[in-house]
C-alpha cells in the first residue's frame, strides 16, 4: 500500500506526500505573481483581455501541476468493497496502489490478526467474523474485490455482488487432496493419501516423506517428487484415539530440513460385535481355528457340528443357546455371518434352504467352503441332487495337477489395500470359476489371478464361495496376524451391514479447527442425550431437528482448544453410542484449505454476472498528453500574446 | 605562613618534616584499606556470595577501614608545636630550645639561641637525619586486619552452617502438634548400596532416592525431616507400610534386599491416616546374566578328521561373565558304530589351560583322538558348561554343540544339506530376536543413558555378526566372506528367545503388508517410489556414486535403471537358497557396522531385509511333491455316516471366551484404553481403576528383563495415588506412558466385524432422504399439501 494525497472524493495524487503538494503550490503560487506582472503590461487592455491572458497563465499552471503531480481519477461506478481474507500480501505487485486508509472505497477484514488491526489501523466496524456479516454491512455491493485465500464454498453462499474479482494469495506448500480411513477396526490398515505440493520446489528437488505413529517411531519412508501422489498405510497397534504425524523434508547436502508436520487423527475401534453362525458336516481344522479366533475376539458364535447321520454338537459361545432348534427365518435373522461347508448346506432340508436364501436376501451374509461334495455332482452317478452353488458360481474343474498345486494368495483388504503375505501357500480345491461373470467379485486370488475366493450379491446378501482348504495353517504355524487379516477381509467384505453410528460429525476431519463451529448430528428420538466431552469436562448439546433431513437432530459446538473431544449418546441414562473427533489447530492442514478456497473462489468469479476486471484500485491515472497539450497550448497562446502586444507596445 | 617559612628556613624544614609525616600516614591507610578490600573480596567469594555482593561488602569495609584509620590515628593530628616538641625530644643538640623558631624572638640572647638551633636543625636536615623520624610504611597492620576479616567472615559462615544442620533436632515437639498443618518434607538422605559379597564392589553411596542396583544387593536408606515426626514408613509395591528404624541422629533408617525393580514411597501417619512426603522413587534392578560362551576353535561346527590328518583336536573357548566364572566343563559324548548298534559314552573333561582377556576368560584343552577312545568312524560331540559365581545359586550356559567326526578312507564327504535343513529354524528365529531387541532398544533410546545405549547396540552388533559368519560358514564363506567349502553350522546367539511365538514381530509383518502393497497395480507412482527405495537398499553397497550423492538424483535414475554388475543382483531364481540366503548374509554386513556404530534405527530396515531374505531361502528350499500312493474315491453321500454308533450322544455347550482377557496383550490394551478416556481431570471409575492396576502389574514383571519400564510403572502408580489421569507436577507423564505402551504392544490380531456400505451416501440415510423426497410426490401421496 501506498500514501497519497486525496482531493475530494475524485482526485488522487497517488505519489506525493503533503510537502510535495505544498512545493507544487508554491510553484503555482509563482506563477500567479508572473500574473500580477503581466497585469501591470495589461493596463489599460480591456477586462476580456486580461481574463483571457489569466485564464491561459492558469492553464499553463494546472498543465505543469498534471505533469509534476500525475493525479488519477475516480473511474469505478457504484459501491466497491474489498473482502481481506487470510494471506493478503500487500506488498505484492498489484496489490502496493491499494491504499486502504484513504480510498473511498469499503474494506472489511475477515478475522484479521492483532497485528494487522494495528498495522493497518482497522476499527471495529471494518472487523468481520464471518463472511455472512459482509452482506449485512453492506447490503447491496457492486464491485466485490476479494482478496488472499478466498472463501469457502459456504461463505460464498452468503455473499452477492454484481462484479466479483478475486485476487489469490500465494499458494503455501503442503498436502493437497488428504484422504485417510478416519476409522478402523484393529487389526486392520489405515491408509493416507494426498499430493504434495511445495510452493518453490525445483525440478530436480527430492523430497523425504515420512510417517511417524503415535509413539514418536517413523514407521513409513519414502521418496517423493513435488506435485506427486502418494499412499501410505499403517496398522495400529491399540484401539482407541490416535495421532500420526506426516512430515515432509527436504533432502538437502547437509541438513534435513522439514517444510510440512501435519497430524492424522485416526480413531480406531477394537471390539468384535459379529454374530456367527458356523455350520459343519464334519469338525475340521478350518472351522475350528475360525471359531478360536472369533471367539477370542469377542464374536458371539453358535456352532453346530454333525458328528453322526442325525447327531450334533451345538456349541455357543459368548452367547445363549438358541431356544429353538429348528433352522427358520428367524432363526437365521438373528446372524450377521453364516460359515459353512458345501455338505452341510446340501444337507439341509428345502425349508431350511429357502429360510436361509432369504435371510441372505435380507442382508445376512454367507461363505461357503467349497469340499469334496461338490466333486461329487461331476460324476457320472446323477443319485444326488445337484449342487445349487454349481449354479450360483458356474463351477468348473481344472486338471488334476492344476488343481492340486498349492497356490499363494492374495486379496484385497477392504480399504483400498492389497495384502500378499509372503508364505502364504494354501492348499486348494480341485474346483475353478469357469465362467467370467459380472456378478462375480473376486476376493482371493492367487498369483497367477486365478480367482479363489468369490462373492456373488444376492438380495441385500451376499455369498462367498471359497477353494481353500489350508488357511488354518497360518494360525497353527503361529502366523496369527495374516490368519487374522485373511478372515477379516473375507468378513467384512460378505457379512451383514452393520448398523451405522448414530452420531454424525458432518465437517470433514482436516476442516474440524480451533475456532470453528462443528456440526453433530444424531439420528434418534427425543430420549436422547448428547453429551459433549472435552478436556475440561463435559457439557449437554441442545439438539434441534434438521430442517432438511428427517429423523435427524443436529447441534453446533464451538471448538475452542486443540485436541480430541468425546460425543457420547445417551438413551434413557444409558450410553447407546460414542464417537470421538479431533479438532486441530488453525494452522492445520493450510495448504487443502487455501485449495478449497481457491475453488470456490475462482467459481464464484467465474460464474459472476457483468463483466470481471483485474484492476487494484477505483483510481485511474489520466493520461498525460491531456497535460502536455494543454501546457504546449496554452503556452503557445501566451508567447503569442507576448509577442503581439510587445508589437504594439 | 609561607612568607615565614620563606624567611626562616628552620620554619621550613619543619613544615617539610610534616608534611612528610602526613603524606605517610595516609599512604599508610590507603595502603591497608585495599588490602582488607581484597581479603573481604576473596573470603566472600570463596563462601559462593555472588560477586557483585562481595564487591560491594569488600568496598564498604575498606572505607571502614579508611575512615577509622585517618580520623582516629593521632599521627593525622601532627601540627608545628607538636613536631617541635619531637624534635626537641629526640635531638639533644637542639637544646629543647627549637620552640623558639615558631615565635619572634623577644630578646637577644633568645635571637642567638634561636640562631643556634636553627643551624643545628639545618645540619641536621642536611645530614638526613630527620628522616630517621618520619614513620615507616608497614604493611603488618594491614595485613593483621586482613587476616582477621577473612577469619572472621569464615567463621561465621562455618557457624551459620553449623546452626542450620541442627536445628531440626531441638524442635519442641509440642509445638509441631500444634500445627500439624505444615508440610513435612525431606532435607537429608543418603543410601548406601551394598552389592552381594560374590559381586567384589565396595558399597556405594548416594543421595538420590532413585536407584539402579544389582539384583540381590541391600539398600540402607538414612533420611531426615524438616520437621520431626514420631515415625516413618516405607511402602514397597504392595503398598504395605514398613516402619523405619529411628536412629540417634534423628533420621530414620531402613534396609531392604532388592529382589527385582520396583518402587516405593515415604509417609508418615496423621490421625491414623497415611500422608506421603516426596515422590515415587524407582528401583531399577539389573540381573546378573549368565555367561556368555564363545567358540573360537573349531570355527565350525562339524570338524572331519581324515584318515591321513593329524590326529589331535584343539578346542579353545571365550567366557566372559559380568563377574567370575565359578566353574567350566567340557561334555563328550562319543558315538560309536552306526545304525542300531550305535552305542555312546559320555566323559566330563576340564580345561587345561585359562588365560585373563580383555574380553573375558580364554580356556583351552588339546586331546589326542586316542585319549578320546575314538576310532576311524566314531563321532564325538562337545559341549561346553560354564558356571558364573553367583549366590547362591550359580547360573549355567551351555554352548551348542560340536561334532567331531573321524572319517574312514571310503567315506564321502558329508552333503551340507542335510544339516542346512535341520538347522535354518533356529537361524530364523535368532535373527527375529534381533530385531526384537533392535526395536526395543530403540524404543527405549530416551530413557536408557547414553552409555548403557551404546553397550546393548555393540551388543546387537556381536550378535549379528556371529550369526552372519555361521550363514557364511553354511555359504562356504570363510568368516562370512569370500568362497571356501561347505561345512555345517552352529548356532551361537546367546540371547534370550522366546521360540514359543511363531509370528513375526511388529515391524515384520508391517514390512510384510507394505513390500506388498508396493506391487499394486492400481498405484503405479508408489510403485516407482518404493521400487526406487528397494533398489537404493540393493545398490547401496555396490554403487559408492549413489553414496556421495546426497541431492537424491541416484534415486530417480535408480527407479528407471537396474544393475547387474553384481551376482548379488543378477536375477534371483526363487529356488536357490543360497542365493538368498548371500543376500541375507550382505544385509547383514550393514546390520552389523550400524549397530555397532550405535545407529540402531539405520541398522533395523538391513535386519528386516535380511530377515525376509532368510524367509525367502526357506521358502525356496521347500519342495512340494505330490502325494503318492492311493488315492481313495470321495465318499459318496450314501455311505457316509452310516456306520451304527448309538453311543454318540447330540448334545449341547455354552462357553464363554476367556482367551484374550489375562493376556498380556489384552492388559496393554485395556490398560491403554483406561488412559484414553475423556476429560482427564475426573476421578477414575472402578473398571478404569482396575485396568491400570493390572496395568502397572504386568509393567513391573516386564521391568525384570526390561529395567526401563519401571518408570512408567511409577507414573502408573501416581496416576492410582492422584486418582485422575492428569498429574500435577508431570504435564507429559499421560503421553509418554501411552507412548510406551504402543511401543510395547505387538501388532494386533485382525477382530471380525460387519460390512459397511462405503458409498457417499449410507444406505440408511438414502432411504431416509428417499423417503423425504417421495413425500413430496402428489401422485404418491394423493396431493397432500405441505408446508
Amino acid at each position: 500500500m501506498i500514501d497519497g494525497v486525496l482531493l475530494s472524493e475524485y482526485l488522487l495524487f497517488p505519489e506525493f506526500g503533503g510537502l510535495q503538494v505544498i512545493a507544487v503550490i508554491i510553484v503555482f503560487s509563482s506563477l500567479l505573481i508572473s500574473l500580477t506582472n503581466t497585469s501591470s503590461r495589461l493596463k489599460g487592455i480591456s477586462r476580456k483581455y486580461r481574463w483571457l491572458v489569466f485564464s491561459l497563465n492558469l492553464s499553463v499552471a494546472l498543465a505543469l501541476c498534471g505533469l509534476i503531480l500525475k493525479p488519477e481519477i475516480k473511474v469505478s461506478e457504484g459501491k466497491k468493497v474489498y473482502l481481506i481474507t487470510a494471506n493478503t500480501d500487500f506488498s505484492s505487485e498489484g496489490l502496493n496502489k491499494i491504499n486502504t486508509k484513504l480510498s473511498r472505497a469499503s474494506f472489511y477484514w475477515l478475522e484479521p490478526t492483532t497485528e494487522m488491526i494495528e498495522s493497518y489501523g482497522i476499527t471495529g466496524e471494518q472487523v468481520l467474523l464471518s463472511a455472512a456479516q459482509l452482506q449485512i454491512r453492506e447490503p447491496s455491493i457492486g464491485h466485490l474485490v476479494v482478496l488472499g485465500d478466498g472463501l469457502t464454498e459456504n461463505e460464498w453462499q452468503a455473499i452477492s455482488a454484481e462484479i466479483i474479482e478475486f485476487i489469490p494469495s500465494s499458494r503455501v506448500s503442503g498436502i493437497l487432496s488428504p484422504e485417510w480411513t478416519q476409522q478402523v477396526n484393529i487389526g486392520e490398515y489405515f491408509r493416507f493419501s494426498g499430493r504434495l505440493n511445495i510452493s518453490d520446489a525445483k525440478s530436480s528437488d527430492v523430497f523425504e516423506m515420512q510417517l511417524i505413529d503415535p509413539a514418536g517411531q517413523m514407521v513409513v519412508k519414502r521418496a517423493l517428487l513435488n506435485a506427486e501422489f502418494f499412499e501410505v498405510s499403517h496398522r495400529p497397534k491399540l484401539s482407541g484415539n490416535h495421532l500420526y504425524r506426516l512430515q515432509i523434508s527436504r533432502m538437502n547436502k547437509t541438513i534435513k530440513q522439514v517444510l510440512i508436520s501435519e497430524e492424522i487423527d485416526v480413531e480406531v475401534t477394537g471390539h468384535s460385535k459379529l454374530n456367527l453362525l458356523l455350520l459343519q458336516s464334519a469338525p475340521s481344522f478350518e472351522l475350528k481355528n475360525l471359531h478360536n479366533w472369533a471367539a477370542a475376539s469377542g464374536a458371539k458364535i453358535l456352532s453346530k457340528i454333525q458328528i453322526s447321520r442325525d447327531k450334533y454338537i451345538t456349541k455357543a459361545v459368548n452367547r445363549e443357546l438358541p431356544v429353538s432348534k429348528s433352522l427358520d427365518l428367524e432363526f437365521f435373522s438373528s446372524f450377521d455371518l453364516v460359515v459353512a461347508d458345501a455338505r452341510m448346506l446340501s444337507q439341509l432340508s428345502e425349508s431350511e434352504t429357502e429360510a436361509l436364501i432369504n435371510e441372505v436376501n435380507k442382508g445376512l451374509g454367507m461363505i461357503v467352503i467349497a469340499d469334496n461334495s461338490l466333486l461329487v455332482q461331476n460324476t457320472a452317478s446323477a443319485k444326488i441332487k445337484p449342487h445349487w452353488l454349481h449354479r450360483h458360481f458356474q463351477l468348473g474343474y481344472p486338471s488334476p495337477k492344476e488343481g492340486s498345486e498349492p497356490v499363494q494368495l492374495s486379496w484385497h483388504d477392504g480399504n483400498g489395500g492389497l495384502v500378499s503375505p509372503r508364505e502364504s501357500l494354501v492348499s486348494r480345491r480341485a474346483i475353478k470359476f469357469e465362467h467370467q461373470d459380472r456378478q462375480l467379485i473376486s476376493l482371493v486370488y492367487s498369483s497367477k489371478g486365478e480367482p479363489l475366493v468369490v462373492s456373488r450379491a444376492q438380495g441385500k446378501g451376499k455369498i462367498a464361495l471359497s477353494l481353500l482348504t489350508g488357511v488354518a495353517g497360518w494360525s497353527t504355524s503361529g502366523d496369527k496376524s495374516n490368519y487374522s487379516l485373511f478372515w477379516q477381509a473375507m468378513i467384512k467384505q460378505v457379512a451383514r451391514l452393520g448398523e451405522m453410528n448414530p452420531i454424525i460429525a458432518l465437517d470433514q476431519r482436516h476442516s474440524s479447527k480451533v475456532g470453528k463451529a462443528q456440526r453433530l448430528c444424531i439420528r434418534g428420538g427425543d430420549k436422547h442425550e448428547l453429551i459433549f466431552l472435552n478436556h475440561g469436562g463435559g457439557q449437554k448439546l441442545k439438539l434441534s431437528p434438521a430442517l432438511s433431513e428427517p429423523n435427524r437432530k443436529c447441534a453446533q459446538v464451538w471448538l475452542t482448544r486443540e485436541g480430541w473431544y468425546q460425543l457420547s449418546l445417551k438413551n434413557n441414562g444409558l450410553v447407546e453410542a460414542k464417537k470421538a473427533f479431533y479438532s486441530y489447530s488453525k494452522e492445520a492442514w493450510h495448504a487443502q484449505e487455501q485449495n478449497e478456497k481457491f475453488i470456490a473462489s475462482l467459481n464464484r468469479v467465474k460464474n459472476s454476472e457483468g463483466q470481471s476486471r483485474i484492476s487494484v484500485g477505483d483510481f485511474t491515472p489520466i493520461n498525460l498528453w491531456w497535460m502536455w497539450s494543454l501546457f504546449i497550448l496554452s503556452a503557445s497562446l501566451l508567447w503569442l500574446e507576448r509577442k503581439l502586444g510587445h508589437k504594439e507596445s | 605562613m609561607m612568607k615565614h617559612s620563606q624567611e626562616d628556613p628552620a620554619l621550613a624544614i619543619i613544615e617539610r618534616l610534616i608534611m612528610e609525616f602526613r603524606r605517610r600516614v595516609r599512604y599508610q591507610s590507603l595502603l591497608g584499606a585495599m588490602l582488607v578490600d581484597f581479603a573481604t573480596f576473596a573470603s566472600l567469594v570463596t563462601i559462593n556470595v555472588e560477586a557483585g555482593k562481595a564487591i560491594l561488602t569488600s568496598l564498604i569495609f575498606a572505607l571502614i577501614y579508611l575512615v577509622v584509620t585517618l580520623y582516629y590515628n593521632h599521627k593525622t593530628r601532627i601540627n608545628r608545636v607538636n613536631m617541635v616538641e619531637h624534635l626537641n625530644r629526640n635531638y639533644a643538640e637542639l637544646e629543647e630550645s627549637l620552640q623558639l623558631v615558631l615565635a619572634k624572638p623577644e630578646s637577644l640572647l633568645k635571637e642567638i639561641q634561636r640562631q643556634k638551633v636553627t643551624d643545628k636543625l639545618i645540619q641536621l636536615e642536611k645530614s638526613g637525619e630527620l628522616n630517621r623520624l618520619l614513620p615507616k610504611i608497614s604493611t603488618k597492620r594491614s595485613i593483621s586486619w586482613s587476616l582477621s576479616i577473612i577469619a572472621l567472615i569464615i567463621s561465621f559462615w562455618l557457624i551459620m552452617k553449623l546452626i542450620q544442620q541442627s536445628s531440626f533436632g531441638e524442635i519442641d515437639i509440642n509445638e509441631v502438634n500444634q500445627s500439624s498443618d505444615a508440610l513435612v518434607v525431606l532435607n537429608f538422605s543418603r543410601l548406601t548400596v551394598s552389592s552381594p559379597d560374590y559381586t567384589g564392589l565396595s558399597p556405594i553411596t548416594q543421595s538420590d532416592l532413585n536407584v539402579k542396583v544389582l539384583e540381590g544387593a541391600m539398600i540402607e536408606w538414612e533420611v531426615g525431616t524438616t520437621k520431626y515426626i514420631e515415625s516413618l514408613y516405607w511402602l514397597g509395591v504392595d503398598g504395605k507400610p514398613q516402619k523405619m528404624t529411628y536412629m540417634e541422629n534423628g533420621r530414620f533408617g531402613f534396609q531392604h534386599e532388592v529382589k527385582g525393580s520396583g518402587f516405593y514411597r515415604l509417609a508418615y501417619f496423621e490421625n491414623k491416616r497415611l500422608v506421603y512426603i516426596g515422590d515415587i522413587y524407582t528401583i531399577q534392578a539389573i540381573k546378573d546374566r549368565a555367561p556368555k560362551i564363545k567358540i573360537l576353535t573349531p570355527k565350525t561346527t562339524l570338524t572331519e578328521i581324515r584318515e591321513k590328518a593329524p590326529k589331535d583336536f584343539n578346542l579353545k573357548v571365550l567366557i566372559n561373565d559380568d563377574f567370575a566364572i565359578s566353574n567350566t566343563v567340557i561334555e563328550v559324548s562319543v558315538a560309536k558304530g552306526s545304525g542300531e548298534a550305535v552305542k555312546f559314552r559320555d566323559k566330563v573333561f576340564k580345561f587345561s589351560q585359562a588365560e585373563d582377556t580383555e574380553k573375558g576368560t580364554l580356556f583351552t584343552r588339546k586331546w589326542k583322538l586316542a585319549e578320546l577312545e575314538m576310532e576311524p568312524g566314531d563321532e564325538a560331540y562337545f559341549h561346553i558348561k560354564a558356571w558364573d559365581n553367583r549366590t547362591p545359586e550359580s547360573q549355567l550356559s551351555k554352548s551348542s554343540s560340536l561334532i567331531l567326526r573321524w572319517l574312514e578312507e571310503n567315506d564321502e564327504e558329508t552333503l551340507a544339506e542335510g544339516i542346512q535343513i535341520r538347522f535354518i529354524p533356529e537361524f530364523f528365529r535368532s535373527q527375529r530376536q534381533i530385531i526384537i531387541e533392535t526395536e526395543q532398544l530403540i524404543a527405549d533410546r530416551n530413557d536408557l543413558e547414553s552409555i548403557e545405549f551404546e553397550e546393548k547396540s555393540h551388543d546387537l552388533g556381536y550378535s549379528q555378526k556371529d550369526l552372519k559368519e555361521k550363514y557364511g560358514q553354511f555359504l562356504g564363506d570363510e568368516f562370512g566372506e569370500g568362497e571356501g567349502a561347505m561345512h555345517g553350522l552352529a548356532d551361537g546367539y546367546h540371547g534370550g528367545e522366546d521360540v514359543s511365538q511363531g509370528e513375526a514381530t511388529a515391524g515384520l509383518a508391517q514390512m510384510e503388508h507394505s513390500d506388498e502393497e508396493r506391487h499394486e497395480e492400481q498405484h503405479e507412482e508408489q510403485d516407482k517410489a518404493s521400487i526406487a527405495e528397494s533398489h537404493q537398499a540393493e545398490h547401496m553397497h555396490d554403487s559408492e556414486y549413489h553414496l556421495e550423492d546426497l541431492s537424491g538424483a541416484s534415486d530417480i535414475i535408480a527407479q528407471y535403471t537396474h544393475e547387474h554388475g553384481s551376482v548379488e543382483v543378477a536375477p534371483l531364481s526363487k529356488s536357490d537358497p543360497k542365493t538368498w540366503m548371500k543376500k541375507a548374509v550382505h544385509e547383514m554386513w550393514q546390520a552389523e557396522m550400524h549397530l555397532l556404530l550405535s545407529e540402531p534405527e539405520k541398522a533395523l530396515p538391513f535386519e528386516y531385509k535380511a530377515y525376509d531374505y532368510l524367509k525367502r531361502a526357506r521358502q525356496a528350499e521347500r519342495i512340494y511333491v505330490k502325494r503318492l500312493g492311493f488315492e481313495p474315491p470321495p465318499v459318496s453321500e450314501d455311505r457316509r455316516l452310516s456306520g451304527e454308533l448309538d453311543a454318540i450322544l447330540s448334545y449341547s455347550l455354552n462357553q464363554s471366551a476367556v482367551i484374550m482377557s489375562n493376556n498380556q496383550e489384552a492388559l496393554l490394551q485395556k490398560g491403554f484404553s483406561a488412559l484414553d478416556s475423556i476429560p482427564i481431570d475426573r476421578p477414575l471409575f472402578s473398571e478404569q481403576r482396575s485396568n491400570l492396576q493390572n496395568l502397572r502389574e504386568l509393567l513391573l514383571e516386564l521391568s525384570e528383563n526390561r529395567p526401563v519400564l519401571i518408570n512408567y510403572a511409577v507414573i502408573l502408580e501416581k496416576i492410582l495415588a492422584a486418582n485422575q489421569l492428569q498429574l500435577e507436577n508431570c504435564s507429559d507423564c499421560l503421553a509418554r506412558l501411552k507412548q510406551k505402551l504402543w511401543q510395547i504392544k505387538a501388532l494386533p490380531v485382525a477382530l471380525p466385524r460387519n460390512r459397511y456400505r462405503t458409498g457417499i451416501i449410507p444406505e440408511q440415510d438414502f432411504n431416509e432422504f428417499k423417503q423425504f423426497v417421495e413425500s413430496f410426490d402428489p401422485e404418491k401421496n394423493g396431493n397432500k399439501q405441505h408446508d
